[in-house]
């Protein structure tokens, strides 16, 4: 079998999963194939060299590896142009005034807003006074990972993960009176926990 | 006091707004890496763990990086249709054969205007064996999983603004059952990118719509860029092809081409 041979087999064999890792990192689908497409440009460059571990693992670090990369120049682009946003605010004042505007809605939807708005303060508070080890778990759970892989990735018990959240969880419930978010309102894209 | 679905939401994400704000440089690859083994020390490991909280995807696919990919769940997830997964295949080798190309002669400057060369004896001599070879080679490379774009008739494009009084699309036309045309996107603007980017939009009279994108590409050795236009990839019709400059933050319009493909 030749390289080109040998390639392309791998390219079909395993496109469709690369293009499903990098959607399940909320990148859209034309984005994830232009990702995939830098995955097997490196894997290709590289062919031969993984001859100690499976095609399968290798592809998943370069995947990986390209993700962070796309991932972490979003963030600085995004860091900018919020800086941006805030000089021009800055240079505006008048801008402002849009934010003043919404005294004129009506009376009933503006004490909606403001109860709205100190719910989600008081529970952003209480959030936020969760002991770290209870507040960690909590927040990773918030973003859709299974309790396996909290523990995984904050090095504790599969028993330890599950009961950090539920302790997390409880102490919510006291100091805001309202239960937790069910598993649909986590973010989405993500299975349930086992 | 009833906390809704969207309130949970909202304060989720204001709290990963928040996380995002405290991070200074991300941790390097290595970093994560040697933190999913447990081998960082303490403070090292609380700063990549902080990190991780700002960033669930990435907490996520640590956490997988020893599995198989996970199994195509659904439509959505990666499911192309096999017209599609060849159509990128197309564009794979074509990026490909690109990269692995010799660079051409350092001299070549290709905003010179081409002109016609009158054959020298030599020119006869390497045109000869050029077919012949060509002959030759045919019937295997016919059936080359990546078939060289040398066999591509090209194009040279030089961008708008820069064609003199005539800023005219460029009429691009595929000839009889001709697949593919190397556009040659020539480029004055010599400002150094880390990489760069393609973007196709057709214009209409109703505005433009985006029908193509690109990343990764490398100026050749004369400064110009080269795209592989496909026949199925576009309809007859206006486009302009804008040339991106990406190095960090800082993204440039490095030039713009307007075509009609016929």
């Amino acid at each position: 079998m030749t390289r080109e041979d040998e390639f392309s087999a791998l390219y079909r064999a395993h496109i469709r999963s690369v293009i499903a890792y990098f959607r399940r990192f909320k990148f859209t689908l034309e984005e994830a194939r232009d990702l995939a497409q830098e995955v097997f440009v490196r894997v290709y460059r590289r062919m031969g060299s993984w001859q100690e571990e499976a095609e399968w693992a290798y592809l998943k670090k370069t995947a990986f590896h390209v993700a962070l990369n796309e991932l972490r120049r979003r963030d600085a682009q995004s860091r900018t142009a919020h800086e941006q946003s805030l000089d021009q605010m800055a240079a505006a004042p008048e801008d402002r005034s849009l934010w003043e505007t919404r005294s004129s809605s009506p009376e009933s939807e503006l004490i909606d807003y403001q109860e709205e708005h100190l719910h989600r303060r008081r529970l952003h508070e209480a959030i936020r006074s969760l002991p770290e080890r209870l507040q960690s778990c909590l927040l990773l759970w918030l973003g859709g990972l299974k309790y396996r892989e909290i523990a995984k990735v904050l090095g504790i018990t599969l028993d330890t993960a599950k009961t950090r959240i539920h302790e997390a969880k409880g102490l919510l419930a006291l100091k805001i009176g309202s239960p937790p978010p069910s598993i649909s309102d986590r973010q989405p894209g993500y299975e349930e926990p086992s | 006091m009833t906390v809704s679905a969207d309130s949970w939401t909202a304060v989720y994400r204001e709290i990963l707004r928040e996380e995002r704000g405290r991070i200074g440089d991300w941790p390097t690859e290595e970093s994560l890496l040697a933190f999913s083994l447990q081998e960082l020390p303490p403070d090292e490991a609380r700063i990549v763990r902080r990190f991780l909280l700002a960033y669930p995807q990435i907490a996520l696919a640590l956490a997988e990086l020893d599995e198989p990919f996970a199994e195509l769940s659904s439509v959505e997830d990666g499911a192309l249709s096999d017209d599609e997964i060849e159509h990128d295949w197309d564009l794979l080798a074509a990026r490909i054969e690109r990269k692995e190309q010799p660079p051409p002669a350092p001299s070549r400057d290709p905003m010179r205007p081409v002109r016609p060369l009158w054959p020298t004896p030599a020119w006869w001599t390497a045109s000869i064996a050029a077919v012949v070879l060509a002959f030759l080679l045919g019937g295997f490379l016919l059936h080359a999983p990546l078939a060289p774009p040398s066999a591509v008739r090209s194009q040279l494009l030089v961008p708008d603004g820069q064609r003199g009084p005539d800023q005219l699309p460029v009429p691009v036309a595929f000839e009889g059952r001709e697949r593919e045309i190397l556009l040659r996107l020539g480029s004055l603007d010599k400002r150094a990118f880390d990489d760069y980017r393609i973007e196709i939009h057709e214009v209409r009279e109703s505005g433009e719509i985006e029908r193509f994108h690109q990343v990764g590409l490398e100026r050749d050795e004369g400064g110009g860029f080269d795209l592989l236009l496909h026949r199925r990839s576009l309809a007859p019709g206006t486009y302009r092809i804008e040339l991106y400059g990406r190095s960090g933050t800082a993204k440039g319009l490095v030039a713009s081409y307007s075509i009609t493909l016929q």
